[in-house]
């Protein structure tokens, strides 16, 4: 009788150490996978380098974006369905010493993100921060390009935008 | 009675033993918010952790402007790569300092901040928060070019 009563009373640690152990490890996989992360900035800026990255080569701009059936998704490997659908906006121009546009129109994703950019991003003073808004990135790179078999110089503006909110790791 | 002794020992073992496995679970559970993203109790409903662009450039874009110096076009529609390799005397070192520093006077932009270059031929250098790209070229000499550039 006596030793049953003992049996009882160790088995209250038992199923106390059991849950404590449980718990502990539901409680840290949670907390450790629950954090959120913000990729926003880092999607626009590596769809920027893709583009300038597939658009020149050692200094030049490639041949092939001057040409009229120019087309970037292929050009650069971007699937169209992805880029146009979600959130995402990109937009490319290469202007000579005159400022004119040597290119036809380059440019996909939301449209109204154009807009969005000029409100959190351009001079310090203007700008507005805005967390839970879009992220942009505006690069000027200098490049060179073949005309009449010359060599001249031109200057490649890249606004490309993310939006992608995306979820927690552990989707909770 | 001799029994009932017995079984309150095991128990009083199970007992410190619950202590020692509830301080380790602890220190568990501290371990793993510490390795877990920052603000991790605040983002178990909303907001996310904001991952940071380094301030330096990436290598690549060093690579890039470095190619673009190089073919940039000079007078005699020659280039910097062909200075290089075809001089042999010394003065294409002080040819290739002068005309790098006068293309290099158009900066490129990252969020209409400027970059900043620095440029150096067979000299050492100091790295600092610089990202750079480098080529040898080897004809009757070597010659190290070296260009590092970061956000102003």
């Amino acid at each position: 009788m006596n030793k049953i009563g003992g049996e009882k009373l160790l088995s209250i640690w038992w199923f106390l150490v059991l849950g404590i152990v449980g718990l502990g490890i539901v409680g840290g996989v949670f907390i450790f996978y629950s954090a959120g992360v913000d990729i926003r900035e880092i999607e626009a800026n590596v769809l920027s380098e893709e583009i300038i990255n597939c658009l020149t080569g050692q200094g030049y701009v490639n041949d092939a974006l001057f040409e009229n059936d120019f087309d970037i998704f292929k050009e650069c490997n971007f699937n169209k369905e992805i880029i146009n659908s979600r959130e995402f906006y990109f937009e490319v121009e290469i202007l000579d010493n005159n400022g004119k546009n040597l290119t036809k129109e380059i440019k996909a994703g939301k449209s109204s993100f154009k807009a969005d950019c000029g409100v959190t991003s351009g001079e310090e003073e203007k700008k507005i921060k805005a967390e839970k808004f879009l992220k942009c990135i505006q690069k000027e790179e200098s490049v060179i390009y073949y005309k009449n078999n010359e060599k001249k110089i031109a200057t490649l503006y890249i606004l490309t935008a993310s939006n992608q909110r995306g979820k927690k790791i552990a989707g909770i | 009675m001799k029994n009932k002794k017995a079984q309150v020992g095991t128990t009083l073992t199970w007992m410190i033993a619950f202590l020692v496995i509830f301080f380790i679970m602890l220190l568990f559970l501290v371990f793993t918010s510490a390795l877990a993203a920052k603000n991790v109790l605040l983002v178990l409903n909303e907001g996310k952790n904001k991952i940071d662009i380094s301030s330096s450039m990436n290598p690549l874009t060093s690579q890039r402007k470095l190619f673009y110096v190089l073919n940039y076009p000079l007078e005699n529609n020659k280039t910097i790569k062909e200075l290089i390799i075809f001089s042999s005397d010394e003065t294409v070192k002080i040819n290739i300092q002068k005309n790098a520093t006068k293309i290099l006077q158009t900066p490129d932009k990252i969020q209409n901040q400027e970059i900043c270059y620095s440029f150096f031929i067979d000299k050492p250098f100091k790295k600092g928060n610089f990202n750079s790209a480098e080529i040898n070229f080897f004809n009757n000499k070597k010659i190290n070019v070296k260009l590092y550039s970061k956000k102003c």
